[in-house]
């Protein structure tokens, strides 16, 4: 019998301290036999300790073995699964979140505001733009403005290119950067946590 | 012909903006200090917003070219220059990481346990360099 496993990156357990094959993975078979392998208990968190505990594709053809012994399975997902324990559902309110947010809202907008103008005056732009003015004039008395008012509607320009959108507004359907970087940074927790879930489970 | 070269001043100048505007944004946005914050803060879903914190910022900061920008109430600086801080903080503490200074030093020394210890110690070191070079006199000046 054939039976398709498509383990997931992670499952958050909360509160439960059985965790079931439907949980950690979805599960295609050619027979009726679906449902049976779903409700398979493939992982029990040991003493009801939170933190981080995987499982491999391994332990999930044990399990499975064990209750189908002519079971033959391919996997279609990832190789570990990362399970994250909580006693409880933790909810954090609304308001909090909305703080949180503005807080790292106003931390970038003056970080920002601060790394522009620490650039300027590092790469000495005004200088630069003397260099400019003389450069097509001569001199390098100007009045304030020849340069920094397209150099400003540039920069605008070139910021909101580069981040695809302004406000909600997408410019293009691709994800911008961040959210680029975001998925690449989830990853890598994951990845990470798996490393230091299976190096404590060899310690034992 | 003056005018000619006016256009091209012009050109050259929104041209030098939006490279310019590119580095710096991909610099913030390759350091990784915003997946951080916001993985920190359960909000991956309001990268966007962020995002828009790091244009105004940015628009904002270079406004300063401009206009010479006059808040009334000096108070505001306290809570600004706090934010200002903590994101100096976290780039600083970024690019040390990026250039796996840490990793390496524990891998060389072959010291497995303690980087709770030593993140402490970068912060402890950062603060007092920071109050260090503003306080003593020689090292700041305006």
């Amino acid at each position: 019998m054939d039976i398709y496993i498509e383990p997931k990156k992670k499952f958050l357990a909360e509160g439960r301290r059985l965790i079931f094959i439907k949980d950690i993975a979805s599960v295609y078979c050619s027979g009726t036999s679906a449902e049976k392998i779903n409700s398979i208990q493939i992982f029990t968190v040991p003493n009801g300790a939170e933190g981080v505990y995987s499982v491999s594709f391994l332990d999930i053809v044990k399990a499975v073995s064990n209750e189908i012994p002519q079971a033959k399975l391919t996997n279609t997902g990832e190789k570990e699964v990362l399970i994250e324990y909580k006693k409880e559902h933790k909810k954090t309110s609304k308001a909090f979140k909305y703080v949180q947010m503005i807080f790292v809202f106003l931390i970038l907008l003056c970080g920002t505001a601060t790394a522009i103008m620490s650039f300027h005056s590092d790469a000495q732009i005004p200088q630069i733009f003397n260099g400019y003015y003389s450069m097509f004039f001569g001199s390098e008395e100007h009045s304030k403005g020849v340069l920094e008012v397209p150099y400003s509607i540039g920069l605008a320009v070139g910021i909101t290119v580069f981040f695809n959108h302004f406000g909600k507004k997408k410019l293009t359907e691709d994800p911008t950067p961040i959210e680029v970087q975001m998925t690449a940074y989830e990853d890598e927790v994951i990845k990470n946590q798996l490393d230091s879930a299976s190096k404590k489970e060899k310690e034992k | 012909m003056n005018i000619i070269k006016h256009l091209f001043l012009i050109l050259t100048a929104f041209s030098s903006g939006m490279i310019i505007a590119a580095g710096i944004c991909a610099f913030i946005a390759v350091i990784g200090v915003v997946p951080r914050m916001a993985a920190k803060t359960q909000t991956p879903d309001k990268i966007k917003f962020y995002e828009t914190a790091i244009i105004l910022g940015g628009i904002l900061g270079t406004l300063n070219l401009i206009f010479k920008f006059q808040i009334s109430n000096g108070f505001l600086a306290v809570p600004a220059m706090f934010f200002v801080g903590i994101f100096i903080g976290c780039v600083a503490v970024s690019i040390a990481e990026v250039l796996d200074v840490i990793p390496i030093f524990m891998r060389r020394s072959k010291i497995k346990r303690g980087i709770s210890a030593f993140v402490a110690a970068i912060a402890i070191g950062k603060a007092a360099g920071s109050v260090i070079y503003f306080i003593l006199p020689h090292f700041y000046k305006l």
